[in-house]
């Protein structure tokens, strides 16, 4: 694991200093390529820093002791952060929060409600017209007695229906006072 | 006389028939079927030969045309399938049917009947051969002579006189207005009012009110012929106690007659009232497609789901009456053939299916792909013709249909006559879903491959294939239709 | 017989053979041989029209340039001929299909029950499917739509599982239904088109010609649009296809979510948009908020689902949004990324689709809770699996992404007749889309594939054969292609584009 590392980091001192800009870029070179001293000094600074606080809290001269028992350096710090520590060692939580909120909220509230309406409403829409459709088709059939006096009413009903219909139109007509020829 | 031509030759092949029906006794009664054939087959060459003409004879009260030839040619053809398929009943093992020199004298003669409504230009001979080729379908759902078999024909023959008596009586209203019974000069005085009393003749089609009243008597007769909604009631079951080969004939033959009565009132007798009539079109149409397709969805029993069929498919038929132009004419005759030999192909093989296997439930034809495997495939063509499906020919001619009420701006009827193939699309379906998903029973077997049926089969649903995508047959329609209305329109 | 016909009949061609073949596992060489021509008589089809087309057109086109025409008068009384031709857009969508029908066959090579018809109603099927890219007469090209959609009752209801007559009675009325729509939107187009010009044409360009008046574009737009919406999956009518593609066997389920549910973006732009340009700059918000209930609603239903075929369905469901949502945002990115989702969908679907097929094949159960662990078992499937969702979720790489990316910076950048900011709000809210579906794809994935063993049955399944190894290689190869080079399919159908575009303003 220490050779690709060494290989890595002895190359990651060197490459900022290519100016890929040139070779990425079409056209005329943007204004901001090179380094920008405003962003990098205190960004290294910061590093640098947790780097030595963490060698200093966790490395060799507190070591010993952290290893042995409660007490170290480390532990202290924590002590002394309060109830502000257990909300980092968490992560401030994100994970418990990105779970509760897809499983308990999204799942729950969203996902689940509209497989159901899918299933039931828009599918059951689509069931209910079939089951309609089945309601109609036996109010037809049970039209159909079998016996002829019924048949027979029906018939001049039809008949009557249709004069009166017949003689709707004459009526209509009559309004326009039709001359068709 | 040479006009009558394909009548005579069929007068002379019943009368044949039944003559060597009671000479030669016991020979095989198969010779009378091919009897029947070949005077069919001669009679519609007489046909072709003189397709077409123009021609009156009998004093101007029998008249031919290109649409008369179109419309013999379709019960011609309506005929000769349905007895290709004939001896299925006649000489099955199980309960045949008897009596066959009788049924072929008849159902040629109702067929001769038929030809002479198209061609009546007289009120009269109207109104005789309209009962001429009714009463003996009466008959015909009787043959079986069963208890069910009878009731349905006495149920046909009450409705059926029903129905005759109202159109009569509108007849007579008709004859009261114009004093005429030609055809033609009756639709002449209908279009300027007729004759109001006092012996006044008035102008304009809104002078008589009478003219309405005898329309709406008309449209009960009508209805009753071509199975409307609220006069079809007779339909389901006389086509459920009719012998399965009635039932065929009744669901092409009788319609065709129906549309060719109408043809004759509507076109030619109301010609200018039809104008007017759109509403009262729109609504008849709806209500029996509606009613056909919705009853059908439940039904169980196989003649009686092909009755509903067949009143719904009278329901977008009627559409076509929308229009009184070429193209009204020209959809309804296309349907009209496109109809025959779809249904006909249907009911060949549910005649052979009902009668080797006695059940008439939908249920049946379990698995029958498994067992029947080309006859469920005609079948399944066939009703797919039926629901509207392309290639088929049914597509077609269901589009050119709506393509008539969109025409008049009707786009709601359109709609609703969509919704209605979508919905006649389930049953049929449960058919195919019968035949193809489900398992076949332990008793069902191979049926009988007869080379007649077949023949009559693979020409009905080669037809329904082929009639939807040559455009010959439409196209000629066409040029009958326009010549036809040409000379409706004086 | 021209290229475009030879194009179309030749599955049919195929399915008489399978139908005639002696014995019955000649019947699925016959098929892949078949198809595989037919794979190859597109790219013949491709490089032609690439030749003619890229000089042939040019950004300015008001109507919609044809190549390789073919032409019939069929029922010339009514002006409707057998006409035949290709354009960009067709093209891509005949590409799309052949790969996925030879897929398909591929993908079914081990069906038991009835082989010879189930070929050939495949075949009979994607017949249809051409059939309808290449018909530019609407007459023509109804009835392949209507082609296209009755087989798949008898493929489901016999090949399927679960409540299969169900779920294809469902799917194929309503699909009717859809055809009811379009139907009654045809007929009023001739009808008006008609009686303004005097002469009767079912002719697409024919009646792109003809400018509708203000009101029949209002109303008969959305009836088209609707009618073709239910076939592509537009919410509230996309309820046939959970239960369709779950009781749907593997290569019927390939086709119908990736090549059928297109049939529907396919004619929205081609029939609605195209020839009733003002219909829809009214109706565009309207239907792109649709389209965004779909994308997101398909998404959040798919996370709580715990068959692995209702998963993909409304993953289906939401993919197909997208499409929608880039023809209702009316701009040249929405359309093209439209186009481009059109064939990245369908081919990552046809993947979904044939994995599935696959483990099933071997858990015998779709049942998420049930399966676990697999990837010990089946390291194959279980990566093209991943490579599939990560493909759904728009990875960069894939071809998802590229379409993905078009369709939202169209809606973002929106159209001269909408407002600006309901467009962007939908797009907001389909791109987070994308988070969604990551969320259930991972998940899902992760229940099936990783962790421990959930069943120890198991534990001696086998991996991919060879067949399984080439579908699934086909289908991500095209996938990868057009995500890391995609310019040949936005050339393509680049300027095919441009006549719809150019009649909107």
């Amino acid at each position: 694991m220490v050779f690709p590392l060494l290989v890595l980091g002895l190359l990651s001192c060197g490459t900022g200093f290519i100016p890929f800009a040139h070779f990425v870029s079409i056209g005329k070179l943007e204004a901001h390529s090179g380094i920008n001293w405003a962003v990098a000094i205190p960004g290294t600074l910061v590093a640098l820093l947790g780097l030595f606080l963490s060698w200093y809290v966790y490395g060799k001269i507190q070591g010993e002791q952290n290893k042995n028992s409660e007490g170290g350096l480390s532990d202290r710090i924590a002590l002394s952060l309060g109830s502000f520590y257990p909300l980092v060692k968490n992560k401030f939580y994100f994970d418990e929060i990105y779970l509760f909120v897809t499983h308990k909220i999204i799942f729950r509230y969203v996902a689940a409600p509209i497989a159901w309406f899918d299933k039931r409403v828009v599918d059951g829409t689509v069931d209910l017209s079939g089951w309609i459709a089945r309601k109609v088709s036996d109010a037809f059939l049970s039209l159909q007695t079998g016996q002829l006096q019924t048949y027979g009413v029906w018939f001049v009903l039809g008949t009557i229906f249709t004069l009166i219909l017949s003689v709707a139109t004459y009526m209509s007509l009559l309004g326009f006072g039709a001359y068709i020829k | 006389m040479r006009l009558m031509a394909p009548e005579i030759v069929l007068i002379l092949t019943a009368l044949l028939i039944l003559i060597v029906d009671f000479v030669f006794l016991r020979a095989n009664k198969k010779y009378l079927l091919w009897l029947a054939l070949t005077g069919l087959t001669g009679a519609t060459c007489f046909l072709f030969l003189d397709w077409g003409l123009v021609s009156t004879t009998l004093g101007g009260r029998f008249a031919t045309d290109t649409i008369s030839s179109w419309f013999k040619f379709v019960f011609l053809l309506a005929t000769f399938l349905t007895l290709s398929f004939s001896s299925n009943s006649f000489e099955s093992q199980k309960k045949p049917l008897t009596h066959r020199g009788e049924f072929l004298f008849v159902m040629l003669l109702t067929l001769v009947v038929m030809m002479f409504l198209i061609s009546s230009r007289d009120l009269v001979s109207l109104y005789v051969s309209l009962e001429l080729a009714t009463i003996p379908l009466f008959g015909l759902t009787a043959w079986e002579r069963t208890e069910k078999s009878s009731e349905a024909g006495f149920k046909y023959l009450a409705i059926g006189a029903l129905g005759s008596g109202f159109l009569l009586y509108g007849m007579g209203l008709l004859y009261g207005i114009t004093g005429q019974t030609d055809l033609n000069l009756l639709s002449s005085g209908l279009a300027f009012g007729g004759m109001m009393p006092g012996g006044v003749v008035s102008e304009g089609i809104a002078g008589n009110p009478a003219t309405w009243f005898a329309l709406g008597l008309v449209m009960a007769g009508l209805g009753f012929k071509l199975t409307l909604f609220p006069f079809h009631m007779w339909a389901p079951d006389a086509y459920d106690g009719a012998p399965t080969v009635v039932t065929a004939y009744l669901s092409v033959a009788s319609k065709a007659t129906g549309l060719a009565l109408a043809f004759l009132f509507l076109f030619q007798i109301f010609s200018v009232q039809l104008a007017s009539m759109n509403t009262i079109i729109a609504i008849f149409a709806t209500a029996t497609m509606t009613l056909g397709n919705f009853a059908a969805i439940k039904q169980t029993n196989l003649k009686r789901l092909m009755a509903y069929s067949s009143i719904s498919q009278a329901g977008y038929l009627f559409m076509g009456f929308l229009g009184r132009d070429q193209m009204s004419v020209q959809a309804m005759v296309y349907y009209m053939l496109v109809y025959v030999v779809t249904n006909l192909a249907l009911f060949s093989i549910l005649t052979l299916h009902i009668q080797e296997s006695g059940n008439e439930e939908v249920k049946g034809l379990s698995g029958f792909s498994r067992t029947n495997p080309l006859y469920a495939f005609a079948l399944m063509l066939a009703l797919f013709g039926l629901a509207g499906i392309p290639p088929l020919s049914g597509f077609v001619g269901k589009f050119f249909l709506f393509s008539v009420a969109a025409k008049h701006g009707l786009y709601w009827l359109v709609f609703v006559a969509a919704i209605n193939s979508t919905v006649s699309l389930y049953y049929y379906l449960r058919l195919v879903r019968q035949m193809y998903i489900e398992d076949p029973t332990p008793s069902s077997k191979a049926l009988a491959k007869q080379p007649l049926m077949v023949f009559g089969l693979t020409v009905a649903t080669a037809a329904s294939i082929l009639i939807g995508l040559v455009p010959q047959v439409y196209e000629s329609i066409g040029l009958a239709a326009q010549s036809w209305v040409g000379l409706l329109g004086r | 017989m021209g290229l475009l016909s030879l194009l179309i009949f030749l599955p049919l061609i195929t399915a008489v053979f399978v139908v005639a073949a002696p014995k019955q596992n000649q019947v699925r060489w016959i098929a892949l041989i078949g198809t595989g021509l037919h794979l190859a008589l597109t790219a013949l089809t491709t490089f032609k029209y690439l030749t003619e087309a890229l000089a042939g057109t040019s950004s300015s086109d008001l109507l919609t340039k044809l190549f390789l025409v073919e032409k019939f008068d069929w029922f010339s009384s009514l002006g409707i001929q057998y006409l035949l031709g290709v354009d960009g857009i067709s093209m891509a969508m005949v590409i799309l299909t052949s790969i996925i029908i030879f897929t398909g066959v591929l993908a079914s090579w081990n069906v038991e029950n009835r082989v010879k018809e189930f070929f050939a109603l495949l075949l009979v099927l994607v017949t249809g499917v051409f059939g309808v890219f290449l018909s530019f007469d609407l007459f023509l090209f109804f009835m392949f739509y209507e082609v296209a959609v009755l087989p798949m009752y008898l493929l489901i209801g016999v090949w399927g599982t679960g409540p299969k007559e169900y779920s294809a009675m469902k799917l194929t009325l309503m699909l009717m239904i859809g055809s009811a729509f379009i139907l009654v939107g045809i007929l009023a187009l001739y009808y008006t088109a008609g009686a303004g010009t005097g002469h009767y044409s079912f002719e697409l360009n024919q009646l792109a010609q003809f400018k509708f008046p203000q009101v029949i574009q209002t109303w008969v737009f959305p009836i088209i649009f609707i009618g073709f919406g239910i076939l592509g999956a537009l919410y509230p009518f996309h309820t046939w296809s959970p239960d369709g593609h779950a009781s749907a066997p593997t290569a019927v389920s390939m086709l119908h979510a990736g090549v059928l549910m297109k049939l529907g973006g396919y004619g929205a732009l081609r029939v609605a948009v195209y020839l009733l340009p003002e219909g829809a700059k009214e109706w565009g918000l309207f239907f792109m908020a649709l389209t965004t209930i779909n994308i997101l609603y398909g998404a959040f239903g798919a996370i709580k689902q715990k068959d692995l075929k209702f998963f993909t369905a409304y993953s289906s469901v939401s993919h197909c949004g997208v499409v929608l949502f880039g023809v209702a945002t009316l701009n040249l990115m929405g359309f093209k990324g439209a186009i481009l989702q059109m064939f990245s969908h369908g081919i990552m679907t046809g993947l979904f689709f044939a994995l599935i097929g696959m483990v099933y094949g071997r858990t015998h159960t779709r049942q998420i809770p049930e399966m676990g662990g697999l990837a010990k078992v089946m390291p194959w499937l279980s990566v093209c699996f991943y490579i599939a969702g990560l493909a759904s979720l728009g990875l960069p790489g894939f071809s998802g992404f590229i379409a993905e990316a078009h369709v939202f910076m169209g809606g973002f950048f929106g159209n001269p007749w909408s407002a600006a900011l309901p467009g962007r709000i939908m797009t907001i809210l389909a791109a987070m889309s994308i988070v969604v579906t990551a969320v259930y794809v991972l998940r899902g994935l992760g229940k099936v594939f990783l962790g421990p063993l959930q069943d120890t049955h198991h534990a001696h399944l086998t991996d991919a054969t060879f067949t399984e190894k080439l579908t699934t290689g086909i289908l991500i190869s095209t996938m990868a292609v057009v995500g890391i080079y995609p310019q040949w399919l936005i050339e393509l159908i680049g300027t095919s584009i441009y006549p719809i575009l150019n009649r909107l303003h």
